[in-house]
């Protein structure tokens, strides 16, 4: 309690200049500060979070962002039904060879993503925005192919850069519908190598294992916000629609996710948030044949088949925003999510997502 | 059975992680709302000062929030600071559903959201409740006390011939802050 007077206090003598010009910005922030004010001072009060959705008034029109997100994968799974390792791994003894056992299983799949964004508003109710992401993956396999019973392959580097448009498409006095598009250049690589079971030396790495999609693709979304006195909460539609076939003759599945999310407003600048997230994605069309080898069962793993892709996924996250206006961090904006499956069914025989996590950065320059 | 019981017991490990977040920042007395509902409060507890009830309301003030209630605990926070209007008269905050009675009430406050026939059926003629709104529209039916944007600040329009048919009057220290609805007059000033 008495860091929040301190604060007040602070923040009423270093931006008190402002007073000087009448441009009052809402300091005082409790009932009893506000059961204080004159009429006259509520007149001059600037409403500091904007009536139509968005949280915070913007002093530029520029804003960066850092964020870094974390997915693991552990364990498989067919449809709905989770599979053991051993029922997906072929060992020749005794079982027999089937187009849904392995000789090479990746166990645990970890895929990390540093996305940087540099947004820029053209007037108050469109941005353009550009992300780049630099990618580092690893996944750890176990086999029966002697001298690679365990192995780490690892790829990293760039990714596909996003360049996208949003604007607002309708406000209300307590909600806005915004919406977006976009385009993701192939900046990322598909030809990543390492040294895996299939031969000697280097070879083509599974699709899990490149860092672009290496086709154009058209990001696009759809996001309600609406805001109430304890609670924001909105809705989310976007995806990623993928055009033509890569130089390897394959294109990555499109990809849809419905997000409902809420945002528990009660204290000044640190909020918690809760997020459901329904995904439906595709499996991938084409092949890239440097994955298969000659023979009855060319896949060699699971992530080399391309029926192996895609499904319908429902996760739930939970997390925390710290910032804002009324925050101490001047400006800064700080969001935290953690986030697990409630429910998978894939395609063909896949790895299962375990767990989800991340946390992003914002500052308005 | 081994899915469905595995996907509620992730549900309810969720929910409960969610309500030790949630439990972790409730401060009751820093709660946050939009800058626009935090002057609209102030606006409605001043409004108790600034507006003039016949003799038989004046053992308190009852301010009504009629169906979606846009101020959570701030406006009561506010009453708790400040339980007097300037004239030493106590105030109380009430909430209503819309089409109850609100004859008990001497500030109605409606959110643009639950503005409907139901509301405006619900109020009697002649009486002496100031109706307060933040819809555009308020003021073109019976509404005499309308909260709107401009310039990034929150004003107030009054629509003078409403007030005094209710059989109200208004001080004339808001009047000189507030617009007037383009049909009033200044007959219901004191």
């Amino acid at each position: 309690m008495c860091y929040e007077h301190l604060l007040t206090f602070f923040m009423r003598n270093v931006f008190g200049v402002s007073l000087l010009f009448g441009a009052t910005t809402v300091w005082a922030n409790t009932p009893a500060e506000m059961a204080e004010l004159s009429l006259q001072e509520l007149f001059n009060m600037q409403i500091e979070s904007q009536p139509h959705g968005s949280e915070q008034a913007s002093s530029s029109a520029w804003s960066v962002g850092l964020s870094y997100h974390q997915t693991r994968f552990e364990g498989y799974q067919e449809g709905t039904r989770e599979l053991s390792n051993s029922e997906v791994l072929f060992t020749g003894v005794p079982g027999t060879r089937t187009d849904r056992n392995f000789p090479v299983l990746p166990t645990t799949i970890r895929q990390e993503a540093l996305l940087m964004t540099l947004s820029y508003a053209i007037d108050r109710h469109s941005n353009i925005d550009i992300g780049v992401p630099y990618i580092k993956q690893s996944t750890d396999h176990i086999s029966s192919i002697p001298n690679y019973e365990t192995f780490i392959l690892t790829s990293e580097g760039l990714g596909d850069t996003s360049l996208s448009y949003s604007r607002t498409l309708k406000s209300w006095r307590h909600s806005v519908l915004n919406g977006m598009i976009g385009v993701s250049v192939p900046t990322g690589s598909i030809d990543e190598k390492g040294d895996t079971p299939r031969g000697a030396g280097d070879q083509q790495l599974p699709y899990t294992m490149q860092l672009g999609s290496g086709t154009w693709d058209i990001p696009f979304g759809l996001n309600y916000q609406r805001q109430q006195a304890m609670w924001a909460w909105g809705t989310q539609l976007h995806g990623k629609i993928r055009l033509g076939r890569n130089d390897r003759d394959y294109r990555l599945g499109d990809r849809f996710v419905l997000s409902p999310w809420m945002k528990l407003r009660q204290h000044k600048w640190i909020q918690p948030t809760a997020r459901l997230s329904f995904q439906y994605w595709e499996e991938i069309q084409g092949q890239d044949d440097e994955l298969a080898v000659p023979g009855p069962f060319p896949y060699s793993a699971n992530i080399n088949n391309p029926n192996n892709f895609g499904g319908k996924k429902l996760n739930a996250s939970i997390g925390i925003s710290v910032g804002g206006s009324h925050s101490p961090l001047a400006g800064h904006k700080i969001d935290i999510e953690f986030g697990k499956p409630l429910y998978q069914n894939l395609n063909g025989i896949q790895n299962k997502e375990d767990l989800n996590f991340s946390v992003s950065w914002s500052k308005n320059l | 059975m081994h899915q469905r019981a595995k996907l509620l017991s992730s549900i309810f490990s969720m929910i409960v992680l969610l309500q030790i977040v949630a439990c972790q920042t409730v401060f009751a007395k820093n709660t946050v709302l939009l800058d626009e509902y935090k002057i609209e409060a102030a606006y409605l507890f001043h409004l108790a000062s600034y507006v003039h009830w016949p003799a038989r309301h004046r053992a308190g003030i009852t301010i009504c929030i009629v169906g979606n209630d846009p101020f959570g605990v701030f406006l009561d926070e506010i009453i708790k600071a400040k339980p007097f209007t300037r004239n030493a008269v106590p105030v109380f905050v009430k909430r209503l559903a819309v089409g109850r009675g609100i004859s008990r009430c001497n500030i109605a406050f409606i959110d643009i959201e639950s503005i409907s026939e139901k509301f405006w059926n619900a109020v009697p003629k002649y009486h002496s409740v100031l109706l307060v709104s933040n819809s555009p529209t308020f003021t073109q039916r019976d509404g005499m006390v309308k909260f709107y944007s401009e310039n990034n600040r929150i004003r107030i329009e009054v629509h003078l011939q409403n007030v005094k048919n209710a059989g109200l009057r208004i001080s004339s220290e808001l009047l000189k802050l507030v617009k007037l609805t383009p049909s009033g007059s200044a007959k219901g000033t004191e």
